[in-house]
């Protein structure tokens, strides 16, 4: 290609391709490629949003509603993608490592965002740290080894504390070293998971589209047997013990009022399009608000199809009525509403549901394998936003300098990392073992660990909506200053309707007025009043104000700094 | 009270030195690396401020930097050099209003160019031939890198091997692996040849520079090339081939 023919077909290089046409750039002389492009936070908002892991884990709890599945995730998906609209906001304005905590502390103010963010962002990842080993072994562990034919340890695992609790420990050791691998090669790893995932997803997709559900009948009958030790005739007994503990959840249907009852457990499940905010001060043209947006409405919009297909292809052959029956044997038997083991008995895991297709172990291993790496390029999510709201608080003296401090030979945020560590492997004890704390099981309050972080993301959406107004030079200079709708800034906009959406999740947790959720204090005479789950959270939120009043105190007294100062200005990059 | 020189050259001398000391590498690159390698970027078309200090240190021991340079009177960006350290390190001069920067184990902006495998060629600087693709291989060339390419060009000739000529094999090889890299030092040659008649240089000097800028054009252009490299090239402008560096901002 001649200079000239570069020159028409990219006018961005016109410039050096003749004399005529040559000018020079006014380039500063300091600049920085940041760790990651777009498409790798497309890829960590893809995964955040994890249908093979947080999707199939929350929606095998969703048995017992009335709405259909398909409608709840299209509708919340749709209204999810308002809070898209906000955080591609915040972050175009102030693209800072620390998310959420950097916003909110400089527009709300010191206290609120600090207790929001460090509750939502620390705190309560300490609970998701069991959640996230619970899928590991379900998704890992129990298939592989199931497949391999080692039926005890396959059992162990699925049902053994003691097997869970050595998961969590293996999640936290997995999670921080690709961690300490450092941005870049993080965002190796998870594009390595994502196309090898997919693949497997692919498989899966093709086996339920090829497949029969009378071929799946008997691809159950012998391969639960032969690898879990399932007794014949698991397909009908699977049927009927569902129907014992209530399944009803149809795929599609039911009132507009129903379907959104699901969305308060939908959630844990989609709600995360934006956790990648924390770390947006390390990805390339973080104040390019269309890209912010598209990078995390995309991952949304096509998780949601996703979702949507491959529960589909799950009903023409597997039948969404078993896979829902099989969710209620296995849940109402694991949270003790029944005491009838299920007769398929293991976590019914669609993927693995579909490679009973075939009988061919090397196949089946291979794709189980391979969809894994939805957890393995995932599992980095539950620590490594957290670190750069530590950080972030760290810069402001919130925390001790430490808090902010690497490994000089390794780069392993040493301090941060225990901060969650160590906490999230009580909490994984206090969950694996299902501890009867307070008076409800500990595992009775895993929707806890959506509500908090909702919280926070209230802050951050009302925080969203003030900015125009509070912060206005700020704003006016922002690339998002241009976008109005009739005249009103859409980041206002979209903020209200993503509170009303936040408010409407909070009342259902809270008070629970259909008995539908356990973690609030249900005001209906038939719902749970979970002591467990409120003093959980008290005790985080308590902590929180704790740690910021005492650390406000001691900056005053011991270094004579006025944090509140601080929050008058923006943090460097 | 810190021992910062004034003069940037004396105290760039001052941090490789005392880096040396201590068992660090440090080599500089970037402008400064061009005027003390190549005596005409003093040349009244050449010349130019010089603002920044910059250095390129191997990964393996980058973590020393830090107490070196905070030892040396700098203060460090530490939320920058927290997120970013594993590539990059920032501290200021407040005194000066300079800024050093730091590119640990290679020089990414553009493109990346494996800066740090040879630092031992130079006591001082980099090696001519990398110091000379660190400026071409800017996409957005500003004036100063043309005046640094010229003075580059003008006073060493390509050669063999390193020292005082700048290692043509060297720059071959490493574009010959990299497609995106090649394109954007073929695009640069070609405005470093558009714009050597602004500068007040003597015409013995322009055409030694323009001499210069054709034997490594038809170089780069008949050297071997990877599988890597053809594979790229097949797809040619369609994609962007390179990064642009984003600002960072002191706050």
């Amino acid at each position: 290609m001649s200079a000239g023919e570069s020159a028409r077909s990219h006018p961005e290089q016109a410039t050096a391709t003749s004399a005529a046409e040559s000018t020079l750039f006014l380039r500063k002389a300091t600049g920085l490629v940041r760790s990651w492009s777009v498409f790798d936070a497309f890829i960590y908002a893809f995964f955040s949003i994890n249908l093979v892991t947080l999707g199939l884990y929350i929606i095998s709890q969703m048995w017992f509603f009335e709405g259909g599945l398909i409608p709840a995730l299209i509708i919340s998906g749709v209204i999810i993608l308002a809070e898209c609209v906000v955080y591609a906001g915040l972050i175009a304005v102030m693209p800072r490592a620390g998310g959420d905590y950097v916003w909110q502390s400089r527009i709300l103010g010191g206290g609120v965002g600090f207790v929001l963010a460090i509750t939502g962002w620390w705190f309560i990842l300490w609970l998701w740290t069991p959640i996230y080993a619970d899928m590991l072994r379900q998704i890992f562990f129990v298939p592989l080894l199931g497949v391999i034919g080692a039926k005890d340890a396959a059992l162990w695992f699925a049902w053994d504390p003691t097997a869970y609790f050595i998961v969590c420990v293996l999640t936290v050791v997995f999670v921080a070293a690709v961690i300490a691998l450092g941005m870049k090669t993080y965002a190796r790893v998870q594009k390595f998971c994502f196309w090898i995932g997919n693949a497997g997803l692919l498989v899966v997709c093709l086996f339920l589209l090829f497949g029969s559900n009378a071929g799946f009948k008997a691809g159950l009958e012998a391969n639960a047997s032969q690898m879990f030790g399932a007794a014949p005739g698991v397909y009908d007994a699977t049927i009927k013990a569902g129907q014992t503990a209530g399944a009803i959840t149809p795929l599609f249907g039911g009132s507009l009022v129903s379907i959104f009852l699901l969305m308060p457990y939908l959630t844990f499940f989609n709600l995360w399009p934006n956790w990648g905010a924390t770390l947006y001060g390390e990805v390339k043209g973080a104040d390019d608000f269309k890209k912010n947006f598209w990078g995390m409405a995309l991952a949304l919009i096509v998780t949601t199809l996703l979702a949507v297909v491959f529960f589909l292809l799950v009903d023409k052959t597997i039948s969404w009525d078993f896979l829902n029956n099989a969710n209620a044997a296995y849940w109402s038997y694991r949270w003790g509403f029944s005491t009838d083991a299920p007769p398929l008995n293991v976590w019914p895991y669609p993927a693995m549901l579909a490679m009973f297709l075939t009988t061919n172990p090397i196949l089946q291993f291979v794709v189980m394998l391979a969809m894994s790496m939805w957890f393995f390029g995932w599992a980095g999510t539950v620590f490594l936003s957290s670190t750069r709201v530590i950080f972030a608080a760290a810069f402001d003296r919130l925390l001790p300098e430490a808090a902010a401090q690497i490994n000089p030979r390794t780069r392993t945020p040493i301090w941060a990392l225990g901060l969650m560590v160590v906490p999230g492997l009580i909490v994984s004890a206090l969950f694996a073992y299902n501890v009867p704390l307070f008076g409800n099981p500990f595992q009775s309050i895993t929707l806890a660990s959506t509500l908090v972080i909702a919280v926070t993301f209230l802050g951050s959406t009302i925080s969203a909506i003030i900015l125009p107004y509070t912060k206005k030079d700020l704003y006016d200079a922002s690339p998002i200053a241009k976008y109005k709708i009739a005249g009103v800034p859409l980041i206002s906009v979209a903020g209200v309707i993503f509170a009303a959406f936040l408010l409407f999740l909070l009342y259902e947790w809270l008070l629970d007025p259909n008995a539908l959720y356990g973690i609030g204090w249900s005001i209906n005479e038939k719902g749970i009043k979970n002591t467990t789950s409120i003093i959980f959270m008290l005790v985080m939120y308590g902590l929180a104000l704790g740690i910021y009043l005492g650390m406000r105190a001691y900056r005053k007294r011991h270094d004579g700094i006025d944090l509140g100062m601080i929050y008058k200005e923006i943090p460097v990059e | 009270m810190t021992n910062i020189h004034d003069d940037i050259t004396d105290e760039a001398r001052r941090i490789v030195e005392a880096g040396q000391a201590q068992g660090i590498t440090l080599r500089l690159l970037g402008g400064l690396a061009v005027r003390l390698r190549s005596p005409s970027a003093t040349h009244r078309a050449l010349a130019r401020a010089y603002p920044d200090i910059d250095f390129a240190t191997p990964a393996r021991r980058s973590h020393m930097v830090e107490t070196l340079l905070t030892g040396l009177g700098y203060e460090p960006n530490k939320s920058f050099n927290l997120l970013n350290g594993d590539s990059r390190l920032l501290f200021y001069d407040q005194g000066h209003r300079r800024q050093i920067d730091v590119f640990v184990g290679a020089f990414e902006m553009c493109h990346r160019v494996p800066v740090a495998e040879r630092l031992d060629s130079d006591a001082l600087t980099i090696p001519l031939a990398e110091l000379l693709l660190t400026k071409l291989q800017i996409v957005h060339m500003n004036e100063k890198d043309v005046r640094d390419i010229c003075a580059l060009l003008l006073d060493h000739p390509f050669g063999e091997a390193d020292r005082e000529t700048i290692n043509l094999p060297r720059i071959t090889r490493i574009c010959a692996e990299d497609w995106g890299l090649w394109k954007t030092v073929t695009l640069s040659l070609h405005k470093v040849q558009d714009f050597r008649d602004a500068y007040d240089l003597e015409a013995a000097a322009k055409l030694t520079i323009i001499e210069r800028l054709s034997e490594l054009r038809t170089a780069l252009e008949h050297a071997p090339k990877s599988l890597k490299w053809k594979m790229r090239a097949a797809i040619g402008e369609r994609v962007q081939w390179y990064d642009l560096p984003e600002e960072v901002r002191r706050g």
